[in-house]
């Protein structure tokens, strides 16, 4: 059981590391806490999903026109509404996410109702048995996808021009003008790649869990705490921070007690962010 | 809320602060529009919902001043206050189920207890400087923690079930009443209360300190003040007062579970109303609650589609913070005389 | 400056205004004068609230309940009414949350001045619409809420139809003691029963009546777990399940978990000789999602799935209107009415056909107490509903006061895609598959 357990821990895990991973850039790019992380992954859910069901896409082919959807999106949303208050102070920019999250989530509620929408295709069914642990291909599926777009996202801030402007904006956002980024811009690309992660996540999620309004409350918490756990600026720390709860979570779920399983987790991160505020891997200040 | 500071100092020293800076219309209006809140719940021809909407003004407002104490002055930014509202609700009820003791009591209890949860967790926050979004995220963890905390034990609390309060008819030495118009006053009455508790910190030298922490912190320590001790203080006043009402809505409803009073929409709702009206003021959740709660229920019980009201409220948020982030009073704010009557 | 103190001003009165004068009710009728004991004046019109989750996470399930109830009462407005006089339908949405259906059944009952609120699907929705209604000497009338402790408040004006929680326990062990350990070759006590249930007011309740009865039977529960609906991941439970090595399962799970737990199930190879579950097991959505094979030899406890019912033991009257009604929904609303459409049909035609009449031509009146009344002298035998099972309700000051007495649950079972009943054998129409072949065979 323990060995099942801990595998179940990772495939979650691979899930909250894609979330996060998303979320991780724009809180430490943009600087804001996305409270509409959730809302937006949903709204990826159902873009996959109405493809999948009217379009008949294959579930896993619909990526490049989620991904490239929920980028505009992103862009869009960090262009059109929270730049113009990039300068007022926290509390707005804070409150203007969650305001967004409720226009997100319960337009989709107003548009589609609360049903609850599954779009799988047989082959992500197919249940693999190795060494006793047993699992379905689309979570196999998931974890790759998972692993090949943390791979692709760190290459993006590592290996090219953007990438590396985005880096700099994140670091440095004044010395960065000065090096005539244009930081603006830099915002909206950093928003809507985090945005397009989220997507990403959005599609290998389609086949597994139900499309519904509020798919994206419980996976936006946890990846609250990937990202400040992670650490801001660390691509390898969010993916590390999502896994590892994942697999505590599963863990202490399957081992100990189902129901307790997210206080635990919260309560390992009050405890954590007690001591280790910048996180276990990073290496950002605090932002007050 | 950079507060722009007033190059009328000279007038600023002269003037009365707060409503006696207020001009005679404003007071006379003032107290007509009391009485009219008063008078209100009198007739019985006024059915019983409309009163029941002015009671959930009067909750929704109480919980916005006292979030405006710890946030608006203090720049603590909870989002976790439903934790203290369900620590009240669920304390009174438990003592009165198993104990018998009167929820009056079990309201001090819960005030205590709600304290005490504060001082423990703001204690290492602001310890350790943890502020803004930070602070933020540990508030969201921690009132996850008492909802799962809650729902869990359910052999104590009853978990996803709820706890029913026994009609018992009219007890008023265990706070129930068969004339509701009574919980109408009682909740009026918090109301006033906090409002005036909120009017007092403000201008009082302990609020000041909470104004000097919001603005500049690490300036505010230079000037000697002790940020933790202030800040806890602060924090903990706010959630006796939200504990308190907790109790409160458990008595009027008799009937409470974690969705009711433990939830994430409820620290939401309650900031929006703080924020509608303006935060920084003492006044600000009562104008916010005033418009918002009837505007939800009309939006509940008028629109055949679902989710239109929670998208509103939404929209609401946005367009606010867009172009109007200081809230209605906000408006106010380039009046140095208004802005002492609300306390800007 | 005068300008933004007459802004607030105005905000104020209009919020002022705003709250006093609210919304417009959705009908415009007058309300009937609410009769009293006065013999000469009589009843015009039975003004009944409908209070049920239309949209929200129960949206599917509570309006086929409602549905159901609705078909009925408009049944009885065409062919002349309640003894002549009509009833009015109101109807309101909960949204699946406790704290709307509170203040809806407020509204229904301030504004819109229902005698009657039918309600509510969901069993924390019923306990907070309840109190409001017993405060303002309105009947509640439930058709769906199972959890036992919704009639032990000692409420004069509750009334419930369906089955509690309880006699989903005894459905259950009646059928491990009857059924299982018979074809198990075992004695009932060397069964291995797993109890998981979702953490809320429904899941509890059953999960413990199932837990309290087996151990009052000396069975042998080797697990009880309790979930949080909401959790995205099922795994966890399958896998605590699973090491735990049942013969049998009860699962008391909402809509949105049923999907993830049988998904996990048939990853994590969960196998079981039987698994009975309730709520999501019993919706059409189940076969929809998973295809008739892959649902098939699943049960379900529950009220009857009335258009898959054994009805010879139903007594002629309500032979008649059964087939009636069934027909009318189908043609309606393109489903086999099932166990949900079956809750608010069954008691909707208890009230219609039983108490509603005696108020009017018994007490001249259909205020609480009248109603009440009339409830207090309904004595329905087995097989005069539409559900199968007879009506006593239990009276005031018993502990359970406004229980149907003589209410029971019943086995179902998923064969080619149809919710049939296969236990009791009074009601069932299939004898039940056991065991259930394992995943590998699905």
């Amino acid at each position: 059981m323990f060995r099942a357990a801990l595998a179940s821990g990772i495939f979650l895990g691979s899930i909250y590391a894609m979330v996060a991973s998303g979320l991780n850039l724009i809180f430490g790019v943009v600087k804001i806490i996305n409270f509409a992380h959730g809302a937006l992954l949903a709204l990826g859910m159902y873009m996959a999903y109405f493809l999948i069901t009217f379009a008949g896409f294959d579930p896993y082919l619909t990526l490049p026109v989620v991904v490239a959807a929920m980028f505009l999106v992103g862009w869009a949303i960090q262009s059109g509404i929270i730049n113009r208050i990039m300068d007022s102070d926290r509390t707005s920019q804070l409150l203007i996410t969650f305001g967004l999250a409720l226009m997100v989530q319960n337009g989709a509620i107003m548009l589609w109702g609360h049903e609850y929408r599954s779009a799988t295709v047989p082959y992500a069914r197919k249940v693999f048995d190795i060494l006793g642990i047993r699992f379905s291909f689309a979570a196999l599926l998931a974890l790759t996808g998972s692993a090949i777009s943390l791979v692709l996202l760190y290459l993006f801030l590592h290996r090219t021009r953007t990438g590396t402007a985005i880096r700099a904006v994140s670091q440095q956002p004044d010395s960065a003008a000065l090096a005539g980024i244009n930081v603006k811009s830099i915002y909206g690309i950093a928003f809507g790649v985090g945005s397009a992660m989220v997507g990403v996540a959005a599609v290998f999620m389609v086949p597994i869990y139900f499309v519904q309004p509020s798919v994206g409350d419980p996976f936006v918490l946890m990846a609250f705490i990937t990202v400040v756990l992670g650490g801001l600026g660390s691509v390898w720390g969010a993916a590390a921070a999502g896994m590892m709860l994942g697999v505590v979570q599963n863990l202490f779920a399957t081992m100990v007690n189902v129901e307790m399983a997210p206080t635990f987790v919260f309560l390992v991160f009050m405890v954590i962010m007690f001591f280790r505020p910048y996180g276990l891997f990073g290496r950002t200040e605090r932002i007050s | 809320m950079r507060a722009t500071r007033s190059t009328e100092q000279g007038e600023s020293a002269r003037l009365p602060s707060g409503i006696g800076a207020a001009p005679l219309s404003f007071r006379v209006a003032s107290i007509v529009i009391l009485l009219g809140l008063v008078i209100f719940a009198i007739p019985d021809s006024i059915p019983f919902y409309y009163k029941q909407v002015g009671i959930l003004i009067f909750w929704f407002a109480s919980l916005g001043t006292a979030w405006t104490i710890s946030c608006g002055y203090g720049g603590m930014f909870s989002i976790g206050n439903a934790a203290f509202v369900g620590t009240g609700a669920y304390t009174s009820t438990l003592l009165f189920l198993h104990f018998q003791i009167s929820p009056w009591l079990g309201m001090v209890v819960g005030m205590a207890l709600a304290a005490l949860l504060a001082a423990g967790v703001g204690y290492p926050a602001f310890r350790f400087g943890l502020r803004g979004d930070y602070f933020a995220l540990i508030t969201i963890a921690f009132s996850g923690i008492v909802y799962e905390l809650v729902n869990g034990a359910s052999g104590i609390t009853g978990g996803g079930q709820g706890k029913p309060i026994r009609v018992l008819g009219d007890r008023p030495w265990l706070f129930q009443f068969t004339d509701r118009r009574i919980y109408y006053y009682i909740a009026m009455a918090m109301w006033l209360l906090t409002v005036v508790v909120a009017y007092r910190i403000r201008h009082s030298r302990f609020g000041y300190k909470l104004l000097a922490i919001r603005d500049d912190e690490p300036a505010a320590a230079r000037a000697g003040i002790n940020g933790t001790t202030v800040k806890l203080v602060g924090f903990v006043i706010t959630a006796a007062i939200t504990a308190a009402l907790g109790t409160f809505y458990a008595q009027l409803i008799l009937f409470i579970d974690p969705g009711s009073v433990l939830a994430l929409d409820l620290s939401v709702t309650l900031i929006l109303m703080a924020v509608l009206g303006g935060m920084a003021s003492y006044l600000g959740a009562t104008v916010g609650a005033f418009i918002l709660v009837p505007l939800s229920q009309w939006l509940a019980a008028n629109t055949a589609v679902a989710g239109a009201d929670l998208f509103a409220n939404g929209l609401i948020l946005v367009l606010l913070m867009l172009y109007m982030p200081h809230g209605i009073l906000g408006l106010l704010r380039n009046s140095p005389r208004w802005r002492r009557v609300v306390g800007w | 400056m005068k300008h933004a103190s007459k802004v607030i001003w105005l905000l104020l009165v209009m919020a002022l205004v705003a709250a006093a004068c609210g919304d417009d009710s959705t009908t415009t009728t007058t309300a009937a004068p609410i009769t009293t004991a006065a013999p000469v004046s009589s009843v015009q019109e039975i003004r009944i609230g409908l209070l049920f989750p239309y949209t929200g996470s129960f949206g599917f399930l509570g309006t086929e309940q409602a549905n159901g109830v609705k078909l009925v009462l408009e049944a009885a407005n065409i062919t002349g009414g309640i003894a002549g006089v009509p009833i009015i339908i109101i109807e309101a949405d909960s949204q699946s949350d406790p704290a709307i259906g509170a203040t809806e059944a407020q509204r229904l009952i301030d504004q819109d001045h229902v005698d009657i609120i039918i309600g509510s699907y969901s069993s924390g929705i019923s306990a907070s619409a309840s109190p409001v209604a017993e405060r303002n000497g309105v009947i509640f009338w439930e058709v769906g809420a199972v959890a036992d402790n919704l009639s032990q408040q000692g409420y004069r004006y509750y009334l419930r139809t369906v089955g509690n929680a309880a006699s989903y326990g005894a459905a259950n062990l009646d059928f491990v003691e009857n059924f299982v350990a018979p074809q198990m070759g075992i004695a009932p006590e060397d069964v291995r029963i797993a109890i998981v249930n979702e953490n809320g007011a429904f899941g509890t309740s059953v999960g413990d009546g199932i837990e309290n009865q087996a151990a009052a039977r000396g069975y042998d529960v080797v697990i009880r777990e309790s979930y949080d609906d909401r959790s995205p991941d099922m795994t966890p439970v399958v896998l605590r399940v699973k090491n735990a090595a049942p013969d049998v399962l009860f699962i008391v799970p909402l809509p949105a978990s049923t999907k993830l737990f049988w998904e996990a199930a048939r990853e994590q190879d969960f196998n079981v000789l039987a698994v009975v579950g309730s709520a999501g097991f019993g919706s059409s959505s189940f076969p929809d999602t998973f295809g008739a094979a892959g649902v098939e030899g699943a049960m379900d406890v529950e009220a009857p799935s009335i258009a898959f019912m054994d009805t010879t033991g139903l007594q002629a009257d309500v032979s008649a209107v059964f087939q009636q009604y069934l027909a009318q929904y189908q043609a309606e609303y393109g489903r086999p009415c099932l166990v949900h459409c079956g809750d608010g049909m069954g008691s909707a035609y208890v009230l219609v056909s039983d108490v509603l009449p005696r108020a009017i031509t018994e007490f001249d009146s259909v205020d609480a107490d009248s109603i009440r009344a009339a409830a207090d002298a309904t004595d329905i035998p087995v097989g005069g509903t539409l559900q199968g099972f007879g009506v006593k309700f239990a009276a005031v000051g018993e502990p359970n006061a406004g229980d149907n007495t003589r209410a029971f649950s019943v086995i179902m079972q998923w064969r080619d895609g149809n919710l049939v009943t296969v236990w009791p054998a009074s009601l069932a129409v299939m004898e039940p598959t056991f065991p259930l072949p394992p995943w590998s065979e699905r």
